[in-house]
């Protein structure tokens, strides 16, 4: 399957006010594909569409060639991970329990927690960094920190697909350059397809593969970034004007503001 | 995780041994003088295959009487009631992702209250299989407010928590009032009807437990199998169906199961606050907020808790007795103040 994300026309409202306004998109297998746009461009409420968070739209989403629709809850989220925005518990949960449920959909009702189970679990918090903070309370810890455990549970699903949005927002400059990483990192080990919505193009430009530009319910324009983040374009989507330099040490464009 | 087992059954094994021995030390104390001994032979003797090995000469038969007839059923009722209590109060805890949830919410108490003031001061004549007027009265108030509550509060096919929460405390409000309406225009039966809302075991027999202990045992063993999908409905919703819970289908589902469990012990009780909501903070506070160890030692913990608070209630001022309700949150409060306290203590240190 070259594109396991194929959307066509897909409108979405939420109860009159319309919010996507015919979005295509498709995703190719293994890429890191970044969505950009301004805010109430669309970009939020396409992917929970994506993640079924809301109800389904009007229009054609399918993955892995199947209609979006047709999967149970479960059955979807062993294809696609995602990692919300903002995740808040009044339960004492430890950063270790949390990551655990990750595996839920894979797990028969009652079936207890293999040893294969612990090491994925285990993994994926060693890959984000968390292992060490595993018997905190998630409450206990920083929204870096619990936006790594997150991500964790996200890898833990053992998904074909990653959806983040805003991934990076509440993470200081060493976490996001990591987080970057490493979610790069799972395009081209594990052959996951990594979905992100980014606020700072020039993340976008160094670690994507493919951006979709988003204003007002439709994507804008799409290509490699280089052909997407250009400065007539900034300006029509934001109404900003930037400049595009060179960045010195990859050679990609960078934006700065003028 | 082998770690979680053994913490698992260890605390089961615990629980249990506790409850066992507040049963019989509950069976061994009131009016009658029945030593604690005696009691545990009259209950062992009572266990297919031990009836065998157990001497009965010298234990006279009315004691026997007095305790299986008497105070058994009561100690039965107080158990069923605080592990359904404790079971509801869980599940609504975990929907709602609110600590302070109790089994109350949804305004089931104040429409079993309704239902047991419409039935008393009309004196209609409803009991079937055992339950009285008043629980049947109780029960159908209680399920009707819930209904009331659910689709006031639901917005479509979905059912956001905090327009169910708002709609719980209206109708709540609702409630009381018309009950205090009643009250004020029938002040014969004043006394009875707040007897009633206090809570009590005075009346409890085998038949009631029966009737009672279908549904609420149905419904917490479904409860049980939703325990990993509590556990991740209380992260989020959203955290929830992304990890495959089918989250509107799951929350009705468990808010109607725990609703009906709620009701079944709140007719067969009157109203007795604070063990919904104390027993599973207890539990969490002990032995952490995974609902794979929360619920059954919930079911334990409510069922010992209310079986020595029954036993207070009918002792403490022999041969009066005081409302149950009076007890749980008399003993209760101040442990549970403890507990947050000696908590917060602890968390802020880290």
């Amino acid at each position: 399957m070259e594109f396991p994300i194929l959307v066509e026309g897909l409108h979405f409202a939420y109860s009159k006010t319309p919010v996507l306004n015919g979005v295509d998109m498709r995703i190719r297998k293994g890429s890191f594909t970044t969505i950009v746009g301004p805010n109430g461009s669309g970009k939020s409420t396409f992917v929970k569409n994506l993640t079924r968070m809301v109800h389904s739209g009007k229009g054609v989403v399918t993955v892995n060639g199947r209609d979006l629709a047709s999967y149970s809850h479960k059955e979807l989220s062993k294809v696609i991970a995602s990692v919300p925005q903002v995740t808040a518990t009044e339960f004492d949960f430890s950063s270790h329990e949390m990551v655990m449920m990750g595996r839920y959909p894979h797990l028969r009702r009652f079936q207890p927690e293999s040893d294969l189970d612990h090491k994925i679990v285990e993994d994926a918090m060693r890959a984000t960094g968390v292992w060490e903070m595993r018997d905190f309370p998630i409450n206990s810890l920083s929204g870096g920190e619990q936006q790594r455990v997150i991500i964790a549970r996200a890898i833990a699903q053992e998904p074909e697909i990653l959806v983040l949005d805003e991934p990076i927002a509440h993470l200081d400059l060493h976490h996001q350059i990591e987080l970057m990483r490493l979610t790069r990192k799972l395009t081209k080990e594990r052959g996951i397809t990594v979905v992100a919505i980014l606020h700072d193009l020039n993340f976008a430009i160094e670690f994507s593969d493919y951006v979709f530009m988003m204003k007002d319910g439709r994507v804008y324009k799409e290509g490699p970034p280089a052909n997407v983040i250009k400065e007539e374009y900034i300006k029509d989507v934001y109404a900003v004007d930037v400049t595009l330099i060179v960045n010195p040490v990859t050679g990609n464009p960078h934006v700065i503001p003028r | 995780m082998k770690k979680r087992n053994k913490k698992l059954i260890q605390g089961l094994v615990a629980l249990a041994a506790g409850l066992v021995l507040a049963v019989v030390a509950a069976s061994a104390i009131g009016s009658a003088d029945i030593s604690f001994v005696d009691s545990a032979r009259i209950l062992l003797s009572r266990i297919p295959l031990l009836d065998t090995v157990i001497q009965m000469d010298e234990i006279k038969p009315t004691h026997e009487a007095i305790l299986l007839k008497i105070r058994l059923p009561r100690i039965f009722l107080a158990a069923l009631v605080g592990s359904a209590l404790s079971v509801s109060g869980v599940a609504y805890q975990g929907i709602f992702k609110n600590p302070m949830a109790d089994p109350f919410v949804l305004g089931i108490s104040s429409g079993a209250a309704l239902g047991a003031t419409l039935v008393i001061v009309t004196g209609f004549n409803a009991g079937v299989a055992g339950l009285s007027s008043v629980s049947v009265g109780a029960f159908t108030g209680a399920i009707l407010a819930a209904y009331i509550v659910y689709n006031v509060g639901r917005v479509g096919n979905r059912t956001p928590v905090v327009t169910l929460l708002l709609a719980g405390i209206a109708v709540n409000y609702l409630l009381s009032s018309m009950i205090s309406l009643i009250m004020s225009l029938n002040r014969d039966e004043m006394e009875h009807i707040i007897f009633w809302t206090m809570g009590s075991f005075a009346t409890a027999n085998w038949m009631q437990i029966l009737v009672a202990a279908v549904p609420i045992t149905i419904g917490t063993g479904y409860l049980l199998m939703y325990s990993r999908d509590l556990n991740a409905l209380a992260i989020g919703e959203e955290s929830a169906k992304g990890v495959g819970v089918d989250t509107e289908k799951v929350k009705k589902s468990i808010l109607v199961v725990a609703s009906i469990v709620t009701a079944a012990a709140v007719s067969v009780s009157g109203i007795i606050g604070f063990v919904g909501l104390v027993i599973p903070h207890v539990v969490r506070i002990i032995s952490g907020p995974d609902h794979r160890t929360l619920l059954p030692f919930s079911i334990l913990g409510g069922a010992m808790f209310l079986v020595i608070s029954d036993t207070l209630a009918r002792t403490l001022i022999m041969p009066g007795e005081l409302p149950i309700g009076i007890i749980t949150s008399v003993f209760g409060a101040p442990y549970f103040l403890y507990l947050l306290y000696r908590n917060k203590t602890r968390s802020s240190v880290r």
